[in-house]
C-alpha cells in the first residue's frame, strides 16, 4: 500500500513533467478502478462512465504539477471522479434527491450473514446495495470494495468525517433491512422498489 | 468498554491503526455481538469483491492519449494568446465531438457515405479482445494509423491513413497481425 503510494506519488511528479508514458502507467492502475466507481454510479451507463472517467484522466494530465501531496494520489483522482460525477449528474438532471431518506429504527434482521453467503443469494446483496441512496452506496462501495480508510472517504465524496461514518452506519442497517425482507419474502427482486426505503 | 460499532467497518477492511485494531481485538474476545457485526461486515466485504473490475480500457487510453497529443499543440506555437485559445477551444469542440461519436456511432451506418462531405477511404478495425493497447499502438504506428472514431456498440474503430493511396495495403497489414487486430477492412466509399 505504502510502496503503490510512493510509486503514485513519482508517476504523478513524472507527469508534471510532461511525461505520456507515465501518465499511461496511471491510466492502467486507474481506469478500472474510476470506470468501477463511477459506473455504479451511473446506473451501469458504460459509455457515459468512459466520458466523465476520461475527463479525469485529461485532468490528471493537466493537474498533475498542482498536486500537493497532502492525500493519496488514488484518492485526489476518486475525489476528481466524483465531482465529476456531481457535475454530470447536475448536468443531466439525475441529481440524487433521496440521499436523505429518513432512518427506521428497527433491528430485526436475523442472520443476514448467511442471505448472502451463496452464489443466487449475491444476487440479493446487489440488488438491496442499488436499492441504498446514492451517498450511502458511495460511502460502503468506498469502505469495502476499494479497501479506503474513512478520511479518505470523506476526501473522496468531499464531505466531514463524521458524514462518512454515518452514511455508512446507515447503510448497513439499510442493507441488513433489505436483505431480511428479501430472505423473508416480504418483497421480491421482480418488484424493483419493493425492498426500497421506507417513504417517511 | 462501549461497542466500537463505527469503527467495526475500518477493522474488517484493514485501515484502523494497530493500536485502535488491538482494541478492538480486545473487545472482539468478550462481545459476541461484535463478533457476529464483524463476521457480517467481511461477508459483505468479501461479496462486494466478487465483482471483479473492469480491464483497462485501451480504446479509452488511445482516446485520453490522442487528446493528451492535441493539447500539446497549442502550447507548441508562438501564436498570439488570442490564437492559442481559439486553438484550445478547437480541440475542445474535437474533444467533445469524439466523445459524443464514441457514444452514438452506429456500426450500420458504416457502409453510408457521411453527409455531403467527401471523406477519405477509412479502415474498420475490430481489435482482438486480449490485444493490450502497446500492441495497437505499434501496429497503428506500422501504418501511421490514427483512430479517428469508435469504439461503436459493436466494438469497431475507424482508423485513417495519411495517404488515402496505400489504405488497401494499410488494411492488409492490420489483418496480417492477427493476435491484436480480429477483423480490419477498407469501407467502401459509395
Ligand atoms: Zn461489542
Amino acid at each position: 500500500m505504502t510502496d503503490s503510494v510512493a510509486e503514485e506519488q513519482a508517476l504523478l511528479q513524472a507527469v508534471a513533467d510532461g511525461d505520456q508514458r507515465a501518465l499511461q502507467t496511471l491510466y492502467r492502475r486507474w481506469q478500472p478502478r474510476l470506470q468501477y466507481y463511477v459506473q455504479s454510479r451511473l446506473g451501469g451507463d458504460a459509455a457515459a462512465a468512459q466520458d466523465v472517467v476520461h475527463e479525469v484522466m485529461l485532468d490528471v494530465w493537466r493537474q498533475a504539477g498542482r498536486f500537493e501531496g497532502r492525500s493519496k494520489p488514488l484518492t485526489w483522482a476518486m475525489s476528481m471522479a466524483h465531482n465529476k460525477l456531481v457535475d454530470y449528474l447536475r448536468k443531466w438532471s439525475r441529481e440524487d434527491s433521496h440521499d436523505n431518506v429518513p432512518e427506521p429504527e428497527d433491528h430485526d434482521e436475523g442472520d443476514t450473514a448467511a442471505a448472502i453467503q451463496g452464489s443466487q443469494e449475491a444476487a440479493y446483496l446487489h440488488h438491496c446495495i442499488r436499492q441504498l441512496p446514492d451517498g450511502q452506496r458511495d460511502a460502503i462501495q468506498l469502505a469495502f470494495f476499494d479497501d479506503m480508510a474513512y478520511p479518505d472517504i470523506a476526501e473522496v465524496i468531499d464531505c466531514p468525517l463524521g458524514t462518512v461514518k454515518t452514511r455508512i452506519f446507515h447503510a448497513r442497517a439499510q442493507l441488513k433491512r433489505c436483505l431480511s425482507a428479501l430472505m423473508k419474502g416480504l418483497c421480491s427482486l421482480d418488484e424493483p422498489d419493493g425492498c426500497s426505503p421506507r417513504p417517511s | 468498554m462501549k461497542h466500537p460499532d463505527d469503527d467495526l467497518p475500518a477493522f474488517v477492511n484493514g485501515t484502523l491503526h494497530a493500536s485502535e485494531r488491538e482494541a478492538i481485538q480486545t473487545h472482539l474476545a468478550g462481545c459476541e455481538q461484535c463478533r457476529e457485526e464483524v463476521h457480517w461486515l467481511a461477508t459483505l466485504r468479501e461479496q462486494m469483491q466478487n465483482d471483479p473490475l473492469p480491464a483497462v480500457n485501451e480504446m479509452g487510453m488511445a482516446r485520453l492519449m490522442k487528446a493528451v497529443r492535441q493539447e500539446e499543440k497549442p502550447t507548441a506555437t508562438s501564436a498570439p494568446g488570442w490564437w492559442r485559445g481559439a486553438l484550445a477551444a478547437a480541440v475542445l469542440v474535437v474533444v467533445a465531438q469524439f466523445g459524443v461519436i464514441a457514444v452514438q456511432w452506429q456500426p450500420d451506418t458504416v457502409y453510408r457515405p457521411l453527409g455531403e462531405t467527401v471523406q477519405s477511404p477509412r479502415i474498420q478495425v475490430r481489435f482482438a479482445e486480449t490485444a493490450t493497447e502497446i500492441q495497437i499502438r505499434e501496429v497503428l504506428e506500422r501504418i501511421e494509423g490514427q483512430i479517428v472514431e469508435g469504439p461503436s456498440a459493436l466494438g469497431l474503430y475507424r482508423v485513417s491513413v495519411p495517404d488515402d493511396a496505400s489504405v488497401q495495403a494499410a488494411a492488409e497489414t492490420l489483418q496480417a497481425a492477427g493476435d491484436v487486430v480480429e477483423q480490419a477492412m477498407v469501407e467502401s466509399a459509395q
